[in-house]
């Protein structure tokens, strides 16, 4: 067993940590605190050119052969410095989904090259709201997906909607200029934005039509699961930086005429984040060697119980974070409210904590 | 032992009830119960109306313009308010400079400033805080020099709430550096309309204008303006915050919290999971624990005793169940708490049914209540307190 990085993959952390100290080093303020940080087209496009976008997909779908690990390793650097760059919602969700559904590496060539920006939705209520429909010419789509993440600059959008005889998901690529989709953007609880699409007798042609039935389903299952995984990578970057960071303000900030991490009290609260951050940084890792392994039931139990683990204990280094930090901790000035804010976000996605919570316990029904 | 309320305790229950389902505006009260930012005219039109029914400082003595109520008046009025939807009624003028002012200030300082504070005029702050003094206020560095009848003042304040709404501030600032650090300190009332004064705002954590960091530079403040002695002021700060502190348990607030949650279930057919009914008779319990230990301060407090560590308790605990209780109505809402835009709650500020920012509130809720386990003396030195005054460790 060997559950470090290779040689390459470190030199991709590196990477990923410069970048991100080059583009993120000096920004103090929170995506939310000033409107043109929230995300811009350039840094996508050099993001893109790093390679990062197709760092974990194999080669035959266009990508430079690395895997779920490559995966982990960039979720991770970029949520230590909070970058609020589509990642999760496209790198992740709409790559997968465009693999699963077997497009070719010509077709997601545009979307790892940074010129197109195809986003997926990650809040799960969106599911069953849009319903295509036989019209004039094809199919036409209706409906309305509340939350779509990027919905202002993104080029292209995945959707999932109901087939209206057959009752059955087809998934669906289609351009945000397709006639009769209006969107309404606006910023999420981390942020960063997002949009309200609706549509309205939409023409979706049978090429815009990735996947139906079962096919439909199953890949969006297995981007779920990625997008678990990328999720758990992400929050623990994040629980990282919050960490790092508190424990510098306890050596910095002085009270009573000494540094406040002087306080046992402080002390060992520090000590119980720093176990909470090793155990995060454990289930993650359990995480994405699931999804080595074999799809299924299996899998998906260990990734909501790694989801689980995950968030409960990189939330609460983000409370404790805040708490420890005193009055410094509330503002927006530092990062340290908009990393809780961020990982509470990904507490609320994918239908929270519950689904994950049944899919774990289950197991003691019987 | 008799856990009944007297004839006149339920009676002055029935009338504050009364009184809050008569006169609070509907608009004001849906904005405080679906925690929607407050304007300043929010606050101002119910404190009006208050002062108007003579019920803004109720609690102070007769003689100085108050009702003289008891603890457990106090309590019941509190209770009542914030459980009918009342906004929070501003302490600052009321609970904290007020009782310092009718307890140490001069005859001349009562008739001046207690007025102001009954009918509602003059909006105080509390000017402690500064940024290398916080948990350590007796490292406050703000500097009054005397200069015949005047203090010149230079330095700052921080985390300063609604100073951008204040006409005054009250602040501790140093006047002998000399001195060991708790003395050399005076407790002084500044107008802040004096020149030399500038406001910066502060962004918080959930996006809005709370708070601020107040400058002063060459700001000249009548010697008039200062409370009780020279270098005497941290007794009468150590007072005020003694105040602050029985105010926090907020029980009215925590039994409205619990049935918001409850209603936000209903609504999204959450109340057939068994998982939800636990946390919830586990938050129940939560508020039943500080309701009654609320009450058992309360009893000792009508029988003569004065609040010391309890006050302590009742800060921590009130303070920490009110937070998990909002990150839980964020978890009831699910992807519902996404949207996350303050600004455009700000603009429609009382378009509740809105769909994207209806509720918008709830988690601006839960982003400030990571406020209160830090301010008015964090929930580590509330432990400190306890430890060591009701342990002797
Ligand atoms: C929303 C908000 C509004 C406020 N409004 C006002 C206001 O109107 N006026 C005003 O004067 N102030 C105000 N405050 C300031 C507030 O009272 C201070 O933030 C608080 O006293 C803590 O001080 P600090 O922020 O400097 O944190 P620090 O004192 O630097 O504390 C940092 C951390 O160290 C811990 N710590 C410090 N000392 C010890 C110790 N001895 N043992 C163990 N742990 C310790 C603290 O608990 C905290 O977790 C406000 C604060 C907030 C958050």
């Amino acid at each position: 067993m060997d559950l470090s990085l290779t040689p390459e993959q470190k030199l991709l952390q590196d990477s990923v940590a410069r970048f991100a100290a080059e583009h993120y080093g000096k920004r103090k303020r929170s995506p939310s605190a000033d409107p043109s940080d929230g995300f811009d087209r350039e840094t996508w496009r050099e993001i893109a050119a790093l390679g990062w976008l197709g760092a974990g997909l194999e080669e035959r779908n266009g990508g430079f052969g690395g895997g779920p690990v490559e995966t982990m390793v960039i979720m991770e650097g970029a949520g230590k410095a909070l970058m609020s760059e589509p990642l999760l919602a496209t790198m992740v969700m709409a790559t997968r989904l465009l693999v699963e559904t077997g497009q070719s590496a010509d077709d997601i060539a545009p979307l790892l090259a940074g010129d197109e920006i195809i986003t997926a939705a990650l809040a799960d209520r969106a599911t069953g709201t849009l319903t295509l429909a036989r019209g004039g010419q094809g199919a036409v789509l209706s409906g309305r997906e509340p939350l779509m993440p990027y919905g202002d600059a993104a080029d292209r959008f995945i959707l999932a909607a109901k087939a209206e005889e057959a009752g059955e998901t087809v998934l669906i690529s289609l351009p945000a200029q397709a006639s009769g989709v209006s969107r309404k953007g606006f910023r999420t609880l981390d942020g960063w934005p997002a949009a309200a699409l609706a549509f309205e007798n939409t023409p979706v042609s049978e090429d815009e039509i990735l996947a139906r039935g079962q096919a439909a389903d199953r890949a969006q299952s297995i981007a779920a699961d990625h997008a678990i995984a990328a999720l758990c990578a992400e929050a623990v970057g994040i629980a990282q930086g919050l960490f790092d960071r508190t424990l510098d303000y306890l050596k910095q900030r002085e009270q009573f005429g000494q540094p406040i991490g002087r306080f046992q009290a402080l002390q060992h609260r520090m000590a119980d984040m720093f176990i909470a951050l090793e155990e995060a940084r454990s289930l993650m890792i359990m995480a994405t060697m699931a999804l080595t392994g074999p799809e299924g039931d299996s899998r998906q139990r260990t990734l909501s119980a790694a989801r689980l683990g995950v968030l409960s204990r990189t939330l609460h280094i983000g409370r404790e974070a805040i708490q420890l930090h005193g009055g410094m901790g509330m503002t927006e000035e530092l990062p340290v409210g908009a990393g809780f804010r961020r990982l509470k976000t990904l507490d609320l996605i994918f239908g929270g904590e519950p689904p994950h919570l049944e899919r774990v316990a289950a197991t003691y029904r019987q | 032992m008799d856990a009944a309320w007297t004839a006149e305790d339920e009676q002055f229950r029935r009338e504050v009830r009364q009184f809050c389902a008569e006169h609070l505006p509907d608009s004001i009260r849906e904005k405080v119960l679906a925690s929607r930012p407050l304007a300043r005219d929010d606050y101002m039109r119910w404190q009006d109306i208050l002062a108007k029914r003579g019920w803004i400082a109720g609690f102070w003595p007769k003689e100085y313009g108050g009702c003289g109520w008891t603890p457990t008046q106090s309590y019941i009025f509190q209770e009542e308010t914030s459980y009918a939807g009342a906004p929070w009624l501003l302490p600052f003028g009321v609970n904290y400079v007020g009782p310092v002012i009718y307890t140490f200030g001069s005859e001349a300082q009562k008739r001046r400033y207690l007025p102001g504070i009954l009918s509602n005029e003059v909006f105080w702050c509390q000017g402690y805080s500064e940024p290398n003094a916080g948990s350590d206020l007796a490292r406050l560095k703000t500097r009054a020099v005397r200069e015949g009848d005047v203090y010149v003042v230079n330095g700052s304040k921080i985390w300063t709430t609604m100073a951008h709404w204040a006409d005054w501030i009250f602040a501790l600032v140093r006047t002998d550096p000399s001195a060991k650090p708790q003395e050399g300190i005076s407790f002084l009332l500044i107008d802040l309309k004096s020149p030399g004064i500038t406001i910066e705002p502060i962004k918080s954590i959930d996006g809005l204008h709370h708070f601020n960091q107040v400058f002063f530079s060459d700001v000249r403040v009548p010697v008039e303006n200062r409370v009780g002695e020279e270098n005497k002021g941290w007794t009468y700060a150590k007072f005020l915050l003694g105040h602050e502190r029985v105010l926090s348990a907020e029980v009215g607030k925590a039994k409205r919290c619990l049935e918001r949650i409850q209603q936000l279930a209903r609504e999204r057919g959450l109340t057939a999971n068994a998982r939800y009914r636990d946390r919830m008779a586990g938050f129940e319990i939560d508020v039943l624990a500080l309701e009654w230990t609320t009450l058992r301060l309360l009893s000792a407090v009508m029988g003569g005793q004065s609040p010391g560590y309890e006050a302590s308790i009742l800060k921590l605990r009130g303070s920490t169940i009110l937070q998990a209780m909002s990150e839980f109505a964020v978890d009831v809402l699910s992807a519902d708490a996404l949207p996350y835009q303050p600004e455009l709650m700000l603009d429609r500020i009382n378009v509740a049914d809105e769909e994207l920012t209806g509720t918008m509130g709830i988690v601006t809720e839960f982003l400030f209540q990571r406020a209160p386990t830090i301010w008015g003396g964090s929930n580590e030195i509330q432990r400190n307190i306890i430890a060591k005054h009701a342990l002797g460790l």
